[in-house]
Parts: structure tokens; sequence; C-alpha cells
């Protein structure tokens, strides 16, 4: 059914164009990297498959696979205490520092690490103090260096593990009433209601979420470049950096790109029939502040519900909070004031904000005319399939891919320093269009639908409409987005690294210069800047939402004249 | 005898309820009454999901009030989600008997038993969601005839059985074929059972007593 009026569809002729343009440009970018590796894949592989990218290839994985399970044994457990004890006090901060952890730059986290467990870290100032006092043979040993494995994992399970807590959370919130009273008349103790209850809700989505955190892992890369330890842990992210950027050597770049492409297409394809189709949605964080009506039924004190909540608590703290913690507590020092008035940070911040403002608004843009161009699909499903697969397809294909390619197709045609802006500003969009569009679609579909007669009577439509019918319904839904996206970019350390210089830099990549010249103080104020400023573009959202969707009585009558 | 003396009890909404009745073992008692007369209020208190704020529930003279409710001597059904999806209808009844699975011969041959007693033996590996709704019903009817040949931790017989509007999802032919299985597990096992419902018919079916809750009792 198309709607009918002499109203040209034009938003979603917009949207259409968005998904050609989407999906034409992933396609563009693989062929030119293939033309610009001037060989077949299979070539390119048998000549450029040495012991040492057998080597990255090794060390990706295995990190990739420690991080992702490690995530998924520390978020079972918090999901779990989460549900149990949702309406005890502290936990709706817990909750909401949890579903925030994912605006949470990369680097930023990484600085956190470093000052909580690095060489001149709390940790390690706090074993020298006990060692003070302690007789000498009762000396405990400083850490291991962070740099490596260690660090990498602690960071990604810093990630990852709220991102599958916030998805197995609501599974669990989602078991019946009926069942939590069926299970306290047959007297089901604590470790009986994991194994009859918890973990069966959970289990559908073990797999689909395992994948997904190995491909995030997998492909990772500010974290690994600031806490790999160089070539210690590496990823085939950082190493198409390195060929670009130290060694010049673009045909290695390119080898590098196809196998982190094969690897990641390779996963999906295996995973599939495991059901990551069913990968998950990105719940709204607005889920997961509410207090909500569940009856979520403590089990009765045991060994094991009592250890859960205090190995699940301990663990939160120190892999979460404490790296959090240590930044805004760390980077609250006199030297705040001269890193936040130097030049260089001051231009910094200005690029990363001005990016982040115009990828929120590209993003948002995008995604409700993409959002509305599905409105006049729906009923042909093989266009609404390549709809969703042209955004969705940027969820796994690392910006440093696209990155090498733009860079790889302009770098003979145009002065790739005077439009790095453009490409961080394309490769964030990128980054922050599959989010939005998977937040946004569901509410705005079923607005339409809900309007659709109405729309047809009286020849609806253009944006009085939008404004006025829409807008108020769907504002909250914009304005998260808006943050979400405005934060993700900010923080965002991927496609910077390839054309960072001194004439351009972003908030993140002078934090990974100070870090990486272990200036851990410096990197201790920006971090707490950075976070500010997330937090900021983030809270800006929020009142952007409450504005868009203030109730249509407050609004001015001039929609008689359109 | 089931006794329920000046029970009161409140929401925080401030929708305040009393309850005074009484029934004797291996009898059926109907309470009917509209909505929001708290029929379902009632079965939470005497099952000790709600705890009340006066009075007493008794059952053989002994106070259940400040019992868990798995240690009470009863078993409720309600109208959906009696039994663990992904479960089987052997491991569900399992779980009535040990939460644990951990069950001892005697315990594994009552079972057998109750599934071929109430002719659902062949379903024993079946899955949840492979069952109708009357079909998985009639599993959680027959955990609760295990049940009542089992003892709480104080001694007493879970033969109490409280029906929280089980059947009114069903069709009337299955409701009937369950009704008739209730009827059946009080005049042949000895069970004693507390049936909330909006449908009067269904007193008549089980042959019961009728208890009418006023529309607002407060």
């Amino acid at each position: 059914m198309t709607l009918p009026g002499p109203r040209p569809p034009l938003a979603p002729l917009a949207g259409m164009t968005i998904m050609l343009a989407s999906g034409g440009f992933l396609i563009v970018a693989l062929m030119a990297l293939a033309v610009a590796a001037e060989a077949s894949p299979l070539q390119l592989l048998g000549q450029w498959f040495t012991p040492r990218i057998a080597a990255v290839v090794w060390s990706a994985t295995s990190q990739a696979l420690l991080s992702t399970f490690v995530s998924l044994a520390v978020a079972v457990p918090v999901s779990i205490v989460l549900a149990r004890h949702y309406q005890a006090p502290g936990m709706a901060s817990l909750r909401l520092f949890i579903a925030l952890a994912m605006v949470i730059p990369t680097t930023v986290a990484a600085s956190g690490i470093l000052v909580v467990w690095g060489r001149g870290g709390i940790v390690n100032d706090g074993i020298a103090l006990i060692n003070a006092v302690l007789p000498a043979p009762l000396g405990l040993a400083n850490l291991p260096p962070i740099y490596g494995l260690g660090g990498v994992v602690l960071a990604h399970v810093f990630f990852n593990a709220p991102l599958m807590v916030r998805v197995f959370l609501p599974q669990l919130m989602s078991v019946t009433d009926n069942h939590w009273r069926t299970a306290r008349m047959l007297g089901l103790g604590g470790f009986a209601q994991t194994r009859f209850i918890e973990w069966p809700a959970i289990a559908p989505l073990v797999i689909p979420m395992l994948v997904l955190v190995f491909l995030f892992c997998f492909s990772s890369f500010a974290l690994v470049l600031m806490l790999g330890g160089g070539p210690r842990v590496t990823t085939l992210e950082v190493e198409i950096y390195a060929a670009i950027r130290i060694e010049y050597d673009f045909a290695k770049a390119i080898v590098l790109t196809w196998l982190q492409i094969s690897v990641a297409a390779g996963v999906l394809f295996i995973a599939l029939p495991f059901g990551s189709r069913r990968i998950p949605d990105f719940r709204l964080i607005a889920q997961m502040k509410s207090g909500g009506g569940y009856n979520y039924i403590t089990p009765p004190p045991s060994v094991y519900s009592r250890g859960l909540v205090a190995i699940t608590l301990a663990t939160l703290i120190v892999l979460l909070v404490l790296p959090v913690a240590a930044i805004i507590i760390g980077g609250f020092t006199p030297g705040l004031i001269d890193v936040a008035r130097h030049p260089t940070v001051i231009a910094a911040a200005a690029n990363s904000t001005s990016i982040a403002v115009a990828t929120a608004i590209i993003v948002l843009g995008a995604a409700l005319l993409l959002a509305e161009a599905r409105v006049y699909l729906r009923t042909r499903p093989a266009l609404l399939t390549l709809l969703d697969a042209s955004v969705m397809v940027y969820l796994v294909v690392p910006s440093i891919v696209m990155g090498t390619a733009l860079f790889i197709l302009l770098r003979r045609v145009a002065d790739m320093f005077v439009l790095a802006p453009f490409l961080v500003l394309a490769a964030n969009v990128m980054l922050g269009l599959p989010f939005a569009y998977r937040l946004l679609v569901g509410k705005w579909l079923m607005l339409r639908q809900r309007q659709l007669r109405l729309v047809q009577l009286y020849n609806l439509g253009g944006w009085v409409s939008f404004r006025y019918l829409l807008l108020p319904q769907i504002g909250r839904e914009c304005g998260f987005v808006f943050g979400l996206v405005a934060a993700m970019s900010v923080g965002d350390l991927g496609v910077i690294a390839l054309f960072a210089s001194a004439d351009f830099q972003t908030m993140p990549w002078v934090l990974l210069q100070q870090a990486s010249r272990y200036r851990l103080n410096a990197a201790a104020n920006t971090a707490l800047l950075l976070l500010l400023l997330t937090m900021l573009l983030f809270a800006v959202g929020d009142a952007m939402g409450r504005y868009f969707a203030r109730p249509p009585s407050a609004l001015p009558t001039r929609i008689r004249h359109a | 005898m089931l006794e329920v003396t000046k029970l009161r009890f409140a929401y925080p909404s401030g929708e305040s309820f009393a309850f005074d009745l009484r029934l004797a073992t291996k009898q059926c008692l109907v309470v009917l009454g509209p909505s929001g007369s708290g029929k379902s209020t009632l079965l939470n208190l005497i099952a000790g999901f709600l705890t009340p704020s006066a009075g007493d529930i008794r059952w053989h003279k002994k106070s259940l009030l400040g019992m868990p409710p798995a240690a009470r001597p009863l078993s409720m059904l309600f109208q959906a989600d009696n039994l663990f999806d992904h479960l089987d209808v052997w491991t569900n009844i399992a779980l009535g008997v040990a939460p644990n699975l951990r069950l001892t011969p005697n315990e594994t041959k009552l079972i057998d038993d109750v599934l071929a007693e109430l002719g659902i033996a062949e379903f024993k590996q079946r899955r949840i969601t492979t069952l109708s709704g009357g079909q998985q019903q009639r599993v959680a009817l027959g955990r609760a005839l295990v049940r009542s040949r089992l003892v709480t931790e104080a001694g007493l017989a879970r033969s109490l059985l409280l029906l929280d509007e089980p059947f009114s999802a069903l069709d009337p032919d299955t409701k009937a074929e369950c009704l008739a299985l209730v009827r059946r597990l009080v005049a042949e096992f000895g069970i004693t059972a507390f049936l909330v419902t909006h449908d009067p018919d269904d007193a008549s079916a089980l042959n019961a007593d009728i208890f009418r809750l006023p529309a607002s009792a407060n």
C-alpha cells in the first residue's frame, strides 16, 4: 500500500538515496581496496600470509576469545544479582552506571585502567605503602606490567560485560510472576533458581552475544593501541594503522583489511546457524534507569546467594567503578587548569565537539529518513532486507577498514590532511547510524502505522506533520539518539588515528599522545575533560528530547497556515 | 480444617481486605467474587506470597504464618506459567519433590505412578512447549498430587491445593476434564481444594460449596 496524494514522497526518496549511498559506499570501498591491491585476494594472501601476519591473527584471536569469555563470566552473575536485588538501595545507580559504560570514551577507560593498574598507579602505590610497613620478607610483589594481555582484557571486559548485562537483564526481568511464585512454592533455593530459571532465561542470547563481543574485541583498535604494549597484543586494526602511519606500506594495509573482513564475515557465517541472527537490540538506557514494578523474588538466603552478591559487587567495583573513579578523582588536580588552557587541548576539544554535533545531526536525520523509507517499502521484503543490511553492516565493518579504503581511494586525488575532518565525520556517521536506526525504526514504524489512515484521509505530510504529529511522540528517542551518537562520536579514537596531524587533532587523539608518552597526570586531566564533554553532550541530547517531546498544547498555532 | 480467621491485608495503594472462612479437609470450596474483591489476594495470603497485617491462617490447628511458601503444606496453580517451558514433564514434576533433583527410588516411583494414574505417562519426556494448555494444567495437577503424597519439614502432608483460576483460559471441554480431575483428586486422594473463579458453573462441576466474596471487602 502506498500513500496517495499530490505530495511527492520526498522524505522516503531521500531515505532510499541514503540507503543506496550507505550500501554503495561499502561496495565502492571494498572494490577500491581490491583494485588498489593490484592482485587477487588469493595471490595477496599467498604473498603476504607470513608467520608475522599469522602471529597477528593469532594474537587478535586469542585476546578476543579470552576477553569474550571473561566478559561472559562477569556479565552472567552481575545480571542475576542486579535482577534479584532490583529494588535494593544503590542498585538503580549501579544499573545507570552500567548503562552509561557504553558512552565512556575508550581512551578514557584505558587511561583509568592505567591510573589504577599501571606502574605508577593506585594499586602499586598501595602495595608500596604496605611494603613500607611490613617487614621485608613479607613484602608484596608489584603487579606485572599492565601493557599486554592483562590490560587489553581488563579494558574489553570494561565495555563488553556491561553490554551483555544490558541484554541479559531485561531477559531476566521478563520471567513471569507466576514462575517466581511457583519457584517459591516448590522451594527452589538460590542455586536451583539460577539453574532452572535464570540461566534458561538468558541462555538463548548467550551465543549471539559471544559472537558479537568476539567481533568487537577482535576488531578492537583504541584499547589495544593504548594497552596492548606494542607487539605483545595486537589486532589487525592496529597493524593496519601501523602499516599506513608508520611503515607507509599500503599493500600490507590492504591485505590486513581483507583479512579483517574475511574473519568477521567468517565468524558471522559460522555463527548464523546458532542464532546470531537474533543479535539483540541495543536496549534503551532509559529502560535501565526506570525503577519498574518488577516482582523478581529474592531467593532465601544461602551461601551461594550471598557469595554471588559479594563476588559480583567486588568484581563490578574493581573492574568498572574503580577506573572511572580514578579518572574523576585523579583528573581533578591543579594541573587540570593548565591542561584545559593548553591551545592544543582547546583546538582538539573544538574539533571533537563540532564533529560530534555534526555527526549527531546527520545521523539523526539519516536514521529518520531511512525509517520513513522503510514505511514506503514495507510491502517489498527484499528491499527491506537490503535497507536494513545497508545500515547494519557497519556494525561489523570496523571504521579503520573504511578509513583505509577512503585513504586509498582519495590519497592520489586530494590532500588527505585537508580532508581529514570530513573523513572523520564520515566514519563517525557510519559508526553511529546502525545504533540510531536500530533505536528509532521500531517506534517510527509504529507511529506511522497508527497514523496511516488519518494521514491518508487528510493528506497530511511534510514538515508540519513531522514537527507536530510525530516529533512530540518520538522526541525523547530522538534526543537520546542525538546524545548517544554525539557522545560515541566525541570519544571515538578510530579513523582519526589515520588522519591526525599537528593541524588537526581530536580529544581522544591528544589523550592517546599523552598516555603513550607516559604523561599519566596530564592524561588523567585530559581524560576527565573528555569524560565531562561526553556527559555534557549526552545531557544535551536528553534535554533536546524533553524539548521536542513537550505537549502539543504548548506549540504555536501557526499550524493552520500549513 | 483450614481456618482463616480475621485475616487483614492492605496493599500499599490503600486497598484493604478482610477474610474469615473455614474449609473442612478433603472438601472442595469454590470462592466466587467480582474482580477486585480480593480472590487472588486471599490465595496469595494462604500460600505465603503476601503477609497479613492481622489475623491467622491455621491448618490442622497449626498456624501457617511465618512459614515461607515452600514450607507450607500446599501446592498452588495459576492460570499460566506453572511449569518451566524448557524442561520436560518428568523434570517439572521432580522439581516439586526436590529442587536439587536428587530423588530417592521411592520418589521416582511415586512420580511414575502418578503419571500413569493421570494417563499422561507417555508425555513423560515431552517438553512443556509441545503440550496443549489443558495438558500443561494436567501436568501441574500431577505435580500437586505427587507433592500431596509427601510431607513438609514440619511433618505436614502437602494436601492443600490452591487453584487461582487455572482453567479459565481453556476451552469448555478441556476445562470440564480438568475440573473432573480436581474432583477426583479430592474424592480419591484426600486433597483439599480451594478454587478461585468467576464462573459459578465451576462449583456445580466440582459439586462444591460456594463462598462469595463481597464486591469490596473493607
